[in-house]
């Protein structure tokens, strides 16, 4: 009951904040310098051309209006005409979409899987020289750029050692299945494509590890950091004087109140992913959303620009709700409190 | 006077963590570099419009440390010079977004009513896109500049400081010296730079130079790119992205400047960990 007006309210303040970035992107797109239209049909163009484009961009109208006619088109899913590919938004946004999708979740998965563990490890055997490797190796993920994890990774292990494909989604000739999802690996599955899901897996691991670096080393560090603080706690002694295995006491007394915090940081760090990826996809050709974000900005492509920035900010915002009430369901104080 | 330092508390607690220690002298070394490039560098003026095509793409040698680049320019000479633009840009991006970001948390913190629903809704509509990707959109807008650049940086990193300031504030407000200080007739500015703030320097300081490193690596991220400074101004970034497309015949063009930006970080990093314990919030 709790957690649903939880849930609604969340719901509601997400949709507030997304209103928010709406105007301010849009805001944005509208400071650039000259003009759209010339700079989207180039020198060449005619002034009457120039001002037809003017006209189908409703650039002609005060901001208000063309802010109100952008936020009407958007309840249809209609983002407007890229300048840059000539084709809707909508649809270049949905086709480059699935492939960082589908790397940001491995990406995540990896960061999870692999750093929580870690930190746990840490806490369990906190000063030993597993706390310090640990410690190190977080670090290291954390002050390295995820591109520069992207050139390291694909000089050793995709060069020298020739462990991993260089670069791209899937190779070349493999059976491509039909889309159902758009995730590669997962449709490939379905379709019982085993040869190119394992293809896909494997050329999908480098970049993955490369986005993951940061987040993974946060994660560690904080599940440490989080656990080691459970870890004082009387109840922990109370559990080891009734003989309690370090096994019981780690996975079901200090690990869920330690999770509480870690989840909601976690949340952020798919953020600096969402964004990351960017710089990660262009080292390893991935074709996902990076390659068009770029393109769009550099070529001062409004509606490009807006609609790239809205859909990944959405993403984001849906993304911390659903962390927002796991954590809420974990930790009933947070959801009376917020009422 | 100087050497008074290293027998004060504060050092005794800060190089009680032996990778605290580290950083600092790692950023020092950093700090010397990069300001004394010109005296330092083997071959400063590689670092601009220079080419010497008898000489392109060496690897590293006893002559030319980190290799030369594609136009035969020594590359640890452009790496030094490269930190030179970090740095520079590191400090004014927070120089202009922590003032900025503390003064709003503070304000919202304390006035509480409307300044804290308009301040921290703003806020988080900033917080809710992407760094990277909000600092891509106003650089893409903007002509490219090194000044719209600081600024593009500076618009995304206020909301942080705010976020943090508000939170501390909103605990500090009732506290008996605000509520006294309010008592004897002193005014809001007072209370809130002479009363609150000094409470949360600590907070902002360790926060601040955490953030140099990480202002440092998104700007090498928007080089990587193409949205950084233009050339032929070293920048580590750009570096980086330059070189990867030579990878792996020319190995060294993009991993001694990623290591670079690496260890920057790495050194803002420690030394902030080491404020942080420091001060007495870490565990």
């Amino acid at each position: 009951m709790n957690l649903w007006r939880y849930f609604l309210g969340r719901l509601l303040g997400s949709l507030l904040v997304l209103f928010g970035v709406s105007i301010l992107i849009f805001g944005v797109a509208r400071l650039i310098p000259g003009d759209p239209a010339r700079i989207a049909l180039g020198p060449m163009a005619t002034a009457e051309q120039v001002e037809m484009m003017r006209e189908r961009l409703r650039l002609n109208e005060p901001v208000v209006v063309q802010y109100g006619e952008f936020v009407r088109d958007l309840f249809r899913g209609d983002l407007g005409i890229s300048l840059y590919t000539k084709r809707p938004v909508t649809s270049d946004i949905l086709s480059t979409l699935p492939a960082t999708f589908e790397l940001v979740i491995a990406a995540a998965l990896i960061m999870t899987l692999i750093g929580v563990p870690l930190g746990i490890v840490a806490a369990r055997y906190r000063n030993s020289g597993v706390d310090r490797a640990a410690n190190l190796a977080a670090l290291l993920g954390v002050v390295t750029p995820s591109f520069v994890w992207a050139i390291f990774l694909m000089l050793v292990f995709a060069f020298a050692l020739d462990i991993f494909p260089i670069a791209g989604r899937v190779s070349r000739g493999a059976e491509l299945p039909p889309t159902v999802t758009g995730l590669l690996i997962l449709d490939s599955a379905i379709a019982g494509l085993w040869p190119t899901v394992f293809d896909a897996l494997r050329h999908i691991v480098l970049p993955a590890f490369a986005l993951a670096m940061g987040g993974l080393g946060t994660a560690a560090r904080l599940t440490r950091a989080n656990m080691s603080e459970v870890y004082d706690r009387q109840y922990i002694q109370l559990a080891r004087a009734f003989a309690y295995t370090e096994r019981e006491i780690a996975y079901k007394y200090a690990l869920r109140p330690a999770m509480v915090p870690t989840l909601t940081i976690l949340g952020l760090d798919f953020a600096i992913m969402l964004g990351n990826a960017f710089l990660v996809e262009m080292v390893f050709a991935w074709p996902g959303m990076a390659r068009y974000g770029v393109e769009v900005i550099i070529r001062k492509d409004l509606n490009g620009i807006v609609g790239t920035v809205l859909v990944i900010s959405a993403f984001f915002l849906i993304i911390n709700m659903i962390i927002d009430i796991v954590v809420a369901y974990m930790n009933p104080r947070i959801r009376y409190r917020d009422q | 006077m100087i050497m008074g330092i290293f027998k004060s508390r504060a050092w005794y607690r800060y190089s009680s963590e032996p990778l605290a220690v580290f950083g600092l002298g790692l950023l020092f070394v950093i700090v010397f570099l990069a300001v004394l490039a010109p005296v330092l560098t083997p071959f400063p003026n590689h670092a601009g419009r220079f080419v010497d095509f008898g000489n392109t793409s060496r690897p590293p040698s006893l002559q030319h440390w980190f290799g030369t680049d594609l136009v035969g320019r020594d590359v640890l000479t452009r790496v030094v010079y490269g930190y030179r633009i970090s740095l520079v840009i590191g400090f004014v991006v927070l120089g202009l977004a922590a003032p900025l970001g503390v003064t709003l948390g503070l304000v919202a913190g304390y006035m509480g009513g409307r300044f804290d629903t308009v301040i921290m809704r703003i806020t988080d509509v900033f917080l809710a896109i992407p760094a990277l990707v909000l600092a891509m959109a106003v650089l893409g807008v903007l002509e490219r500049t090194l000044i719209n650049g600081l600024l593009a940086l500076a618009v995304l990193w206020w909301p942080w400081y705010t976020r943090m300031v508000y939170n501390q504030t909103r605990a500090l407000r009732h506290e008996e010296f605000v509520v006294a200080a309010r008592v004897v007739g002193a005014s809001h500015l007072h209370i809130l730079f002479r009363e609150i703030l000094p409470n949360l320097l600590p907070s902002v300081l360790t926060k601040f130079t955490l953030d140099l490193g990480f202002v440092i690596l998104v700007a090498s991220a928007l080089s990587f790119l193409g949205l950084g400074v233009e050339p032929p101004t070293p920048d580590l970034g750009s570096m980086v992205a330059e070189g990867a497309t030579y990878q792996p015949d020319m190995w060294w063009l993009p991993v001694f400047p990623g290591l670079a930006i690496l260890l920057v970080v790495l050194a803002f990093n420690l030394v902030g960990d080491g404020l942080r314990s420091m001060f007495g919030e870490g565990r």
